[in-house]
């Protein structure tokens, strides 16, 4: 059993928190934006509790975290890195 | 100050996924609501339920970690190739591993596995939290 007021509680903190990093630049403004969807996301899945996760739905997300974190995962190694640099035009 | 807001970032993301995709069913007062006391917390394994909100708010919270060390990345806070980063890249991936699990596990109408999955990704992510508290 999910606790909703658990969520959005942490939820809020979470976009609280996020938003210092305004001052640092177009890209920390755009992780704030990103995050504040995913919170929004999951904000509505408690907004109604007769709510019902779709198998379909769910695996489509689960596929879609999975590339991300695919992605994120290669952008960590010191090879993507190099990779990058080198497509860099300086 | 950069490295130290991301680690305040995924503190709160851990928080919504440690103590918000497995908790008790009925002693919702015992749910931790703030990022403090998600790392004490253990929820009885006992009569807990995992069931596709769990998974969905799992994947939907490490998403928010995932875009979180992207953040950490760009505003290079995060070095690729760094230890620090090498460490996450670990965190990260046990963490899908045990997720995907947890998944397949609940797809299959196995929940004590689907808990035990949980708890893993949970794990994962309180060592992810430590790993970017080393800095990076």
């Amino acid at each position: 059993m999910l606790d909703g007021k658990a969520i959005i509680a942490n939820a809020i903190s979470l976009v609280k928190t996020l938003a210092p990093l305004l001052p640092y630049g177009q890209q920390a403004a755009d992780v704030v934006r990103q995050t504040e969807k995913l919170v929004a996301t999951v904000k509505a899945t408690f907004s109604h509790e007769d709510t019902t996760v779709l198998d379909a739905e769910l695996k489509t997300l689960v596929d879609r975290v999975n590339a991300h974190a695919d992605q994120t995962i290669a952008s960590l190694s010191a090879d993507h890195q190099a990779e990058t640099n080198a497509r860099s035009p300086h | 100050m950069v490295k130290l807001r991301i680690c305040m970032i995924a503190a709160l993301c851990l928080a919504s996924v440690t103590a918000c995709a497995v908790g008790p069913p009925k002693s919702a007062s015992a749910m931790p609501t703030t990022e403090v006391d998600a790392g004490a917390y253990k929820p009885p394994l006992a009569g807990t339920n995992v069931d596709e909100k769990a998974i969905k708010v799992a994947f939907v919270a490490y998403d928010a970690v995932l875009t979180a060390v992207d953040g950490a990345v760009k505003v290079g806070a995060l070095v690729p190739g760094s230890a620090t980063a090498l460490k996450v890249q670990g965190f990260l991936t046990l963490a899908k591993a045990s997720l995907n699990a947890a998944f397949n596990a609940q797809q299959a109408g196995n929940e004590p596995n689907a808990l035990k999955a949980l708890e893993s990704a949970r794990a994962a992510f309180l060592d992810l939290k430590l790993a970017l508290k080393g800095g990076g």
